[in-house]
């Protein structure tokens, strides 16, 4: 079931991903520009803005709800963690910025994470744990509950629970590794 | 970490978690039956397990993104709202989803009659200027009270969908009725007269309707109605839009060109601001459609849309419908004229002729009376050629979001789409052999060579339409990979040899061994693989194996970056000295001057149909003609920011499928400058990673002077103060390299650019650069000459003077008579380089390939009559150390070796070499013709050394991919 899903959403983005980095470019571009113009914009209006965009492509055909949600997430990581990359781009130097999580995302008081070393992280565990990738993706970047990634993945909602439990813990030890 | 070993890894957390926590260490202990690294690992694991609770807290289902996604989930399927209630609406039935939005029938539950509701796409709705405007047109509009003007009722948001009630109407529009075939002559002129009634009233009140066309037209049982004035403007408020000023008044800040692409007015198109007469024009393209049947303009690329619509005159109606009354063509074409103030000035002029025409009509087919006065000219011009209306694509002026403004089955738009493509996460391109990457002809994949943060080199194999992307084994320090033509195979160049791997199995053979390129390689149809070796020409291997033969031959220097045709028989090159384009070709040796590069030699590629190059950072594409095998057209300029390093080298790759890959970062290795004393104590010096061609340090060791290459790809010398950090800037002209400080530290030599030959030698005063002071060329060569060094008086200057028939040689130049000779004894008819002249001015230290292998030699200066090996077992750049009393060199295995000498007793006395440490990562000084460049520094007579050493930078840009870069052409 997994692999059917995949290639429809592999199609999906197929069609998708050339124009996520365009809209990207100019995502990028004007969140410089209101950054250095002294008010930056709100990360999640721009996402949102460039993810509309998207999704309403009439290219697409979704297949049913959790086609839509899985490639969702999946742009909106892409989304944001281009959006970190390309802003520390422009901060050279030592410091070099981070788009903090909770710059992203409505989130409690957990402390910030660089998204581009959680990127790669998950890039990691995908090459040899292509579920619990999926997991955060869709729980962290689409904000699903647990029931509607079950849904989505086709697996019990245990099943969710543990992936996204020992998930985390290895994020947690890789991006501490990374540092 | 293996997908098997992450299995037992989860296993037994998962198990461990289970058990109480004063259990857990025993439990793991035997479960991991012995193995204590997967004990570790587990452990290490339960190490974050309390941190996870608050990692990665997912928002509550009230979170913004949640729900946001699920707004948008629904919004993303059209008629998501049927069967809801929308406010005070209830949705009934989708009755049209386009590209502003959908148009649902609804009933209004308070005055219980069937309306029309019209729901604005979400992104178009985001600003809340937008909404302002909005609900300011609406306003207007609902103040047109007009029986062929659908009536708007209501305007607001719910939900956060932004909405319009309108009239709801029962009919088909004059886009339906014409897909029928042409309307009949009398019913024609009845709905003009409708339309232009109501044009008329809304310019009254000011108001524009701007996309007047068949589909905007409803027919009723009670007559016509006007719809989607929602993209209707203020006319007496020119201003009100403020994106009207920035001359694509028309523009929306959505960004798209209102008005539908088949109905636009020529001054629409051209960016000025528009008017009643734009609506004229556009009714008038109406009316011709109505009575023929046919569109104005057909429909065509958005390129030559616009071109008719601006220039040309459509059909005469008379050709397509027999028995117009002339007065009635005339009149629609004096709507279709180009320039607006030729037109028919308001739309209460129009309708009075219009009904002065039906009633004549009427009166049984007399005659029609000749037209008042005399026409303009544009009109008589007109009248032979009725505008054919056609659609010109909004797509035309404006890029992406008109993709959803077209209507089904219009012309797809060919802007082109770039996106970033980054290496694998803890590899960076490793680029120091020249172009790292390489696009399969069906432009699938991507291949590129990759150096992981352990040092690990290899190539990696990207899918350009997923995320996925795997190392290729077999394929460990490869570099300037390149593709089979049938896009099965990757050739590669590692260990030595040339090697090709096939990708779907990941089968790796050699296919010639002892052989290495700097300058790229090609396989064609023939399956035969053509690469350059350097001086003499290119060489050329079947792609299964056997000899290499010589592909081209060179007298004056060397060909480089192969690129075959699709004939896969002939095949186009740069010819280095001569600073062209050449073509060669496999059944003869004779090849053809296509083109001289403007400005310098670049890096080739070929994709059926066009050359690629680069110049002055920009890429081109230059048409051409594989049947007559010339160039049909002048060289595009295509992307900007593709880095050239000498002698041409460009990161960049095409594709026929209609992908282009290039990346803005010159090709080289990142390095840090960093002490080492001689145990191998290593600390910081300069640290930012930079690309070097060449550094050494001023006599006094406080400075240092390098060359070094900015984002362009040009590299300039500059003087740095070790202990500030403060830089001095030498050279300005982008092209310097390999700089030697004089003796007395206040001049320093370099290589810099020339014409003939390209690289040639200069000094300069570091004083005197600061304020613009010119070089002094020095010493007169045919061929290139590069900076290697000063004797210990001041008084010579060494260099490396490239030589194709023998070799690369040492010269010396005597400053006091500008004397040039060379060290006959010393040069062979293998390359000698490096050259550094000892303090004392006695010794020449070097090092020379003449045995098959690098090794270091000394030699008298500069006589060079008694000559010694340093080295053993390999040995490169050496330099003087200790006062004269030590050389040091890089052996092969990378560690720093010191030989001592001494003079007594008899002339020279060389001991043999001691290592003193290994350099890891040590950066080559590639991929320039270096020939002079070091890698490192003697400081301070030798108690420590200056050393580049690579290291990855973190602000290296990903590749850039352009989808489409056939747009970019057109």
């Amino acid at each position: 079931m997994l692999l059917a899903w995949n290639e429809g959403d592999a199609r999906a983005l197929d069609q998708l991903m050339p124009l996520v980095h365009d809209e990207l470019h100019l995502l990028a571009h004007r969140y410089m520009a209101g950054e250095r113009a002294g008010h930056p914009l709100q990360t999640t209006a721009l996402v949102n803005e460039a993810y509309l965009r998207l999704i309403d492509s009439s290219r697409v055909r979704w297949q049913n709800r959790a086609h839509f949600f899985a490639v969702s997430a999946q742009l909106m990581r892409r989304i944001l963690v281009d959006v970190a990359r390309a802003r520390r781009q422009l901060k050279r130097g030592g410091d070099a910025a981070q788009v903090s999580l909770d710059e992203a995302l409505t989130v409690s008081s957990e402390p910030p994470a660089d998204l581009i070393a959680l990127d790669d992280a998950l890039t990691a565990l995908a090459a040899f744990d292509a579920r619990k990738a999926r997991v955060v993706e869709l729980r962290f970047f689409g904000g699903l509950t647990v029931e509607e990634t079950a849904e989505v993945l086709q697996v019990s909602v245990m099943t969710v629970m543990r992936d996204w439990g020992l998930a985390k813990v290895w994020l947690l030890r890789e991006l501490d590794r990374e540092r | 970490m293996t997908p098997e070993r992450w299995r037992e890894i989860e296993h037994l957390y998962h198990a461990a978690l289970a058990r109480p926590l004063d259990q857990r260490a025993r439990f793991l202990a035997d479960g991991c039956g012995g193995d204590e690294a997967l004990r570790q690992e587990v452990e290490s694991l339960f190490k974050y397990e309390s941190g996870a609770k608050d990692f990665l807290a997912a928002p509550p289902a009230e979170g913004v993104l949640a729900g946001e996604l699920r707004r948008l989930e629904q919004a993303a399927v059209p008629g998501r709202l049927v069967g809801r209630a929308f406010g005070a609406y209830e949705v009934q039935a989708l009755i049209a989803a386009g590209g502003m939005g959908e148009v649902y029938r609804a009933l209004d539950t308070r005055l219980h009659r069937i309306v029309a509701l019209k729901t604005l796409r979400a992104d178009l709705s985001n600003d809340p200027d937008r909404r302002a405007r909005l609900v300011r047109e609406a306003r207007i509009v609902s103040s047109l009270n007009h029986p062929h003007i659908c009536t708007l009722h209501d305007v607001g948001t719910e939900d956060d969908i932004d909405y319009l009630v309108m009239e709801h109407i029962e009919g088909e529009t004059i886009q339906q009725q014409l897909e029928r075939g042409r309307l009949p002559l009398a019913r024609a002129l009845d709905y003009s007269i409708q339309i232009v009634d109501a044009l008329e009233k809304a310019h009254r009140r000011g108001v524009i309707h701007r996309d007047l066309k068949p589909g905007n037209v409803m027919v009723t049982k009670s007559g016509v109605k006007l719809l989607d004035f929602g993209l209707a403007v203020h006319a007496a408020a020119p201003a009100v839009d403020e994106h009207a000023g920035t001359g694509a008044t028309a523009q929306t800040a959505a960004g798209a060109i209102m008005g539908t692409p088949q109905y636009i007015a020529p001054e629409q198109l051209e960016g000025k601001p528009a008017d009643t007469r734009t609506d004229i024009f556009a009714f008038g393209a109406l009316a011709y459609e109505m009575i023929t049947g046919r569109a104005a303009f057909p429909p065509a690329t958005p390129a030559r849309l616009a071109a008719a619509i601006l220039e040309n005159d459509p059909q005469p109606i008379a050709d397509a419908v027999p028995g117009v009354p002339p007065r009635l063509v005339e009149t629609i074409a004096r709507c279709l004229c180009k320039d607006p103030d030729d037109r028919w000035q308001s739309a209460s002029d129009l309708l009075f002729e219009l009904r002065s025409i039906a009633r004549s009509a009427g009166a049984a087919g007399a005659e029609a009376p000749r037209p008042r006065g005399r026409l303009p000219r544009r009109v008589e011009r007109t009248l032979w050629a009725a505008a054919v209306v056609a659609g010109v694509a909004a797509t035309l002026l404006v890029a992406r979001l008109d993709r959803r403004a077209l209507p089904e089955g219009s012309t797809p738009v060919t802007v082109p789409v770039r996106y970033a493509l980054p290496p694998a996460a803890g590899t960076t391109l490793y680029s120091s052999f020249g172009v790292p990457f390489a696009l399969s002809p069906d432009g699938r994949q991507m291949v590129y060579a990759s150096v992981a943060t352990d040092g690990t080199e290899q190539l990696r194999l990207r899918s350009l339409y997923s995320q996925s992307e795997q190392p290729l084994p077999g394929t460990e320090g490869a570099n300037t990979p390149f593709w089979s033509a049938d896009s099965q195979w990757i050739g590669f160049f590692a260990d030595k040899s040339l090697k090709k791997i096939r990708v779907s199995t990941g089968l790796t053979q050699i296919v010639a061994a002892h052989v290495q390129t700097k300058g790229g390689a090609s396989w064609g149809t023939r399956d035969v693989i053509v690469f350059a070796t350097g001086p003499g020409g290119l060489s050329r291997v079947a792609a299964g194996g056997g000899p290499v033969a010589r592909a081209t031959t060179s007298s004056e220097g060397s060909h480089f970056w192969p690129q075959f045709l699709a004939d896969g028989t002939h095949f186009i090159y740069t010819a280095g000295p001569a600073g062209s384009i050449c073509l060669g070709s496999l059944d003869d040796q004779a090849s053809k001057t296509l083109m001289k590069f403007p400005v310098r030699i670049s890096a080739l590629a070929y994709v059926p149909g066009y050359v690629f190059f680069v110049q002055d950072a920009a890429l081109f594409a230059r048409p051409f003609d594989e049947r007559r095998l010339e160039f049909s057209g002048e060289a595009l300029r295509i992307v900007e920011g593709v880095p050239v390093v000498p002698p041409g080298h460009a990161p960049f790759s095409v594709s026929a499928a209609g992908v282009l890959a290039y990346w803005p970062y010159p090709l080289g290795t990142p390095a840090a400058l960093r002490w080492f004393d001689r145990n191998g104590r290593a600390s910081a010096a300069v640290e930012t990673p930079a690309l070097y061609g060449g550094f050494t340090l001023s006599p006094d060791s406080r400075r240092v002077a390098f060359s070094r290459a900015a984002r362009t790809g040009g590299a300039d010398v500059w003087v740095r103060d070790l202990t500030d950090g403060a830089e001095t800037r030498i050279t300005f002209d982008g092209a310097a390299f390999t700089p030697q400080w004089s003796p007395d530290g206040t001049r320093i030599l370099f290589s810099g650019p020339g014409e003939q030959p390209p690289v040639k030698l200069f000094i300069k005063s570091v004083a005197a650069a600061a304020s613009g002071a010119a070089a002094t060329r020095v010493g007169v060569s045919r061929t290139a000459n590069f900076a290697s060094g000063w004797s210990g008086d001041g008084r010579v200057i060494v260099s490396v003077r490239l030589n194709p028939a023998a070799g690369n040689d040492l010269w010396i130049h005597r400053l006091a008579d500008a004397v040039d000779a060379p060290l006959s004894l010393i040069n062979t008819t293998a390359n000698e380089s490096h050259a550094r002249v000892s303090a004392n001015s006695r010794w020449i230290a070097y090092d020379t390939d003449a045995s098959g292998r690098s090794e270091v030699w000394v030699a008298s200066f500069p006589d060079g009559t008694f000559r010694h090996q340093v080295s053993a077992g390999g040995g490169t750049s050496p330099q003087w150390s200790q006062g004269d009393q030590e050389i040091v060199f890089i052996a092969d295995d990378r560690r720093l070796m010191a030989a001592a000498l001494s003079t007594a007793p008899g002339p020279l006395d060389v001991g043999p070499p001691r290592p003193l440490f290994r350099i890891e990562n040590l950066a080559p000084m590639e991929p320039g013709p270096f020939a002079t460049a070091n890698a490192y520094a003697v400081a301070s007579n030798g108690e420590r050394f200056l050393v580049a050493v690579a290291v990855r930078d973190p602000d290296a840009p990903p590749i850039s991919i352009v989808v489409n870069w056939r747009a970019l052409v057109k």
